[in-house]
């Protein structure tokens, strides 16, 4: 007599599709913890450099300012980082804006700062530090001066002293080519994937002029003249942000900012702000020799991107006690697809 | 908020970043400094500690 007994076959699948580019953007702070799913064959390392303020012309009526320049661009690929360690970056700060009356004497604005990114959280003191991967730096201040002259920009991070495979400078900000004028110019956009940030508008006539675009033709708009500010850059849409503290769980989109426009002092008395990230601001020049105060537009903060394909899936499959699955310890992981299969 | 990074060495401002200047670590050989508003600081700026005042390069 042969007894059959119900066989019971569990046929478990999982088939892992193709992970899928994380991308994460580092907007503050100083240290992250590489995560444990990084992959060092597939990865780019991003930066901009932050945008310079513009400058602020006054004293006389012929006062006028240049606007900042915006940040570069580097990106290295590949990057060696170990999973789980903590590694030292360094998001560029924007130059704050300056201010002040006709009575006061003129003032140049704020550098940027540099941006950067190390394989270790040691010799990454600055851009030059040996532990740096990815940098960019930070756009020029922009000037202002009190009698007529001829100024020029601030001048745009320079791509060539930044470290990465793909460099690209931010742009200058606008000149002010002759004397006699009382002019406000644009602030450089930012450079980005694409190529250079735009400079801005230059001027030899007492007016206004508009900013750069950013990242050439693919990132934010120039703010316009008469003190417009920079758009938005949008290259990129981040899975996640950290602001080095936590995870923000947020989606946002960036990229390389837009210029601000500049402002001779006529019916406002601020220049453009330049748009996120990386912009220069708009300079601003007194018009008249009323005493009221007047503002340059201030340069925007820099920004790291952090793009990787995950190792690995980080499914685990526990037999111990039945068949469970362990959900990764991190949100990381490739997505998978787990088939069961009874048969009797 | 933007922080000054500061070298212990030299007090000479070695950059400027985004980040929160009482907690988050300065890296190697630094500390950092708050730049408040209206503040004039850049890279090459000295800060004295006792004043807690910026100086811009000569």
């Amino acid at each position: 007599m042969i007894r059959r007994f119900p066989i019971l076959l569990v046929l478990l699948l999982a088939v892992a599709w193709p992970a899928q580019a994380k991308v994460i953007f580092l907007t503050a702070g100083t240290s992250w913890t590489v995560p444990d799913d990084w992959n060092s064959a597939a990865n780019t390392i991003e930066v901009i450099g932050g945008g310079a303020s513009g400058g602020r012309g006054s004293g006389s009526t012929r006062g006028g300012a240049t606007g900042g320049g915006g940040g570069a661009y580097a990106k290295a690929s590949n990057v060696a980082l170990t999973p789980l360690a903590s590694v030292t970056y360094a998001v560029g700060a924007g130059g704050t804006a300056v201010t002040g009356t006709t009575s006061n004497t003129s003032s140049s604005g704020n550098a940027g700062g540099d941006s950067y990114f190390c394989n270790s959280s040691s010799n990454c003191a600055s851009i030059s530090g040996t532990a740096v991967v990815s940098g960019a730096k930070g756009g020029s201040a922009g000037l202002g001066y009190n009698t007529a002259t001829t100024t020029a920009g601030g001048a745009g991070g320079v791509g060539s002293s930044g470290i990465g495979g793909t460099l690209y400078s931010g742009g200058a900000g606008g000149d002010i080519t002759a004397t006699n004028t009382t002019t406000g110019t644009g602030g450089g956009g930012a450079a980005g994937p694409s190529g250079a940030g735009s400079a801005g508008t230059s001027s030899a006539t007492s007016n206004s002029t508009a900013g750069g675009q950013g990242d050439v033709t693919s990132g934010g708009t120039a703010g316009a003249s008469a003190g417009g500010t920079g758009g938005n850059g949008a290259e990129w849409t981040a899975n996640d942000t950290w602001n080095g503290t936590a995870y923000t769980g947020t989606t946002p989109s960036g990229g390389s900012g837009g210029g601000g426009g500049g402002n001779r002092q006529t019916t406002t008395n601020t220049a453009g702000t330049g748009g996120t990230y990386g912009a220069g601001g708009g300079g601003v020049s007194a018009a008249t020799a009323s005493n009221v105060s007047h503002t340059s537009g201030g340069g925007t903060q820099g920004l790291i991107i952090i793009t990787y394909t995950p190792a690995s899936g980080g499914l685990q499959i526990d037999f111990g006690n039945g068949v469970g699955l362990n959900a990764p310890a991190n949100d990381n992981a490739a997505p998978l697809r787990l088939n069961m299969v009874a048969v009797r | 908020m933007t922080c000054a990074v500061v070298s212990i060495l030299t007090q000479l401002v070695m950059n400027m970043i985004v980040a929160d200047c009482a907690s988050d670590t300065a890296p190697d050989g630094t500390y950092l400094v708050e730049i408040q508003a209206g503040d004039s600081v850049g890279e090459g700026f000295t800060y004295d500690p006792e004043t807690q005042t910026f100086t811009a390069p000569q």
